[in-house]
């Protein structure tokens, strides 16, 4: 019984690691990709002059949503076009000169502040036009939040399972117990003795189903990692989040948690039945 | 040492278990409560454990209303009472001096005191040289002296027996009343619920009878069946 009650407990603690670690290597994946996204091409008005885009810059780097600001001299910007071209065209020879304003390139902090800063650079007067990827800044942010909701849905639920199971087994403990409890009534227990030892063997439930179940995500995580590494396809396509030890740790934590409410709810039954 | 003062139980159903019952047990007595099935004598018992409590009137067990206490206070009652069941109540997987030695485990006795306790208790029921057998290996008579050891283990003040010998053939059944009778001569009051005639007339004790939850016979040196004085 008790076997089977830590087995549930690990079993439970670690669907919930797991669930946690996916909401990890997803929201992981989506930063990794938001990273290209959260970058801004702030064309300036033709008439600004380099040391007004200058200026401009120290401003906008100020900013709390703003990470960095490259500002590129309107030459280089023509030669990076003439560069996307193959090298082939001169662009200034075609325009009689050079067509490109100033260019300041914006990175946002995410790509969830991406849009806001860019309607904010959007205001500013020296700025003609503000280029981002909006539409896919606003999907990325989409999937982060249906990730997060069905992540804490399933984590609710498997709580509600964890504890459920480590209430049961404690519920069978006390039923196989009975004859001894009634005789530790009779004889003058009071009801912490009675009670004590149930909610310690709720706990060590807990404890070794949480650390069982950090073994079991570990040896999961670091299988994928290998999985990842070798695989160059893969390779592109994650960036597998490395949780540190507290996240192990706390899975142990959290193991013990479910313990503790597990059989504090079970023998708070047994506490009004003996009062 | 124990008084019912006008003590009336009902259960849900409207079940009256005992009806504005009044009695005082002096310390030291030794008192039969007999009377058939459904009559009241275990419920007279659990309140005097405050396994029940009175839906009207007062339980009062060494100067303390019972009703009264807080269930925080109620385990420390119970160690001043000794109970003794039909059915044994014994610890299977326990030794017969394990199971002796757990009432006094339960209430936090040192150890020092618990060796001589026990071995006190199980020679005065005359199952010291089967301290260690298990239950399945004692006879019905030797498992109920197990109990009585067990319950008197703390030197209680009153030993409340519920049917002691029901499980028991006669012969057994008189060795439990004189046991039960020599518990009460070292001054530990004896309350014992029974329908065995044997015992009632063999000890010849003061005996409460009743019917339908209310008394209907009080006699010092009484016998099971005596003349019914109607109250």
């Amino acid at each position: 019984m008790s076997m089977a009650a830590t087995v549930s407990a690990a079993l439970s603690v670690a669907v919930f690691g797991l669930l946690v670690l996916i909401v990890l290597y997803v929201r992981s994946a989506v930063l990794r990709e938001s990273e290209k996204v959260n970058c801004m091409r702030v064309y300036l008005h033709s008439g600004v002059t380099e040391q007004q885009a200058r200026e401009l810059q120290r401003r906008i780097q100020r900013w709390v949503l703003v990470k960095s600001v490259k500002f590129v001299h309107k030459d280089e910007g023509l030669r990076e076009m003439e560069a996307s071209m193959g090298n082939h065209v001169s662009l200034r020879s075609l325009a009689g000169g050079n067509p490109l304003p100033h260019r300041l390139d914006v990175v946002a902090v995410n790509f969830e502040d991406a849009i806001e800063c860019a309607k904010r650079l959007e205001r500013l007067p020296e700025v003609e036009s503000v280029v981002c990827m909006a539409d896919v800044v606003k999907q990325l942010s989409h999937i982060m939040r249906l990730v997060r909701l069905c992540g804490l849905a399933l984590v609710i639920v498997t709580a509600f399972a964890t504890l459920t199971l480590i209430a049961n087994a404690i519920r069978l403990t006390i039923y196989a117990r009975r004859e001894a409890i009634r005789i530790m009534q009779l004889v003058g227990a009071t009801i912490w003795f009675i009670r004590a030892p149930l909610m310690l063997e709720g706990l060590i439930y807990g404890l070794v189903g949480g650390a069982v179940a950090s073994l079991m995500v570990y040896a999961a995580h670091a299988s994928l990692l290998r999985l990842v590494e070798t695989n160059k396809v893969l390779l592109m396509l994650f960036h597998v989040a490395v949780p540190n030890w507290y996240f192990f740790a706390s899975m142990t934590i959290v193991g013990l948690a479910f313990g503790l409410l597990g059989s504090l709810s079970a023998v708070h039954q047994l506490v009004r039945y003996l009062s | 040492m124990i008084q019912l003062h006008n003590v009336t139980v009902k259960f849900k159903g409207g079940i009256v278990a005992l009806n504005n019952v009044s009695c005082t047990i002096n310390k030291g007595e030794f008192v039969f409560i007999v009377g058939p099935t459904g009559s009241g004598k275990s419920t007279i018992l659990k309140l005097i454990n405050r396994e029940l409590i009175p839906t009207q009137g007062k339980v009062i067990v060494n100067g303390i209303n019972v009703a009264s206490l807080r269930p925080s206070q109620v385990p420390f009652l119970r160690r001043s009472i000794g109970v003794v069941f039909q059915d044994f109540l014994l610890l299977q997987d326990k030794t017969v001096w394990e199971n002796v030695a757990f009432a006094l485990k339960v209430i936090g006795a040192p150890r020092s005191e618990l060796r001589d306790a026990v071995c006190s208790a199980l020679q005065l029921v005359g199952l010291i040289e089967k301290w260690d057998a298990y239950p399945r290996q004692l006879s019905g008579g030797e498992q109920q002296k197990v109990c009585m050891a067990r319950a008197i283990v703390n030197n209680p003040l009153i030993l409340l027996a519920d049917e002691p010998t029901g499980n028991l053939d006669p012969d057994s059944s008189i060795e439990i009343a004189s046991l039960l009778d020599r518990v009460n001569q070292r001054g530990t009051t004896v309350v014992v619920a029974t329908h065995d005639k044997y015992i009632v007339d063999y000890l010849k004790k003061r005996v409460i009878e009743l019917r339908g939850g209310s008394i209907v016979r009080d006699e010092p040196e009484g016998v099971y069946r005596g003349a019914i004085t109607v109250r």
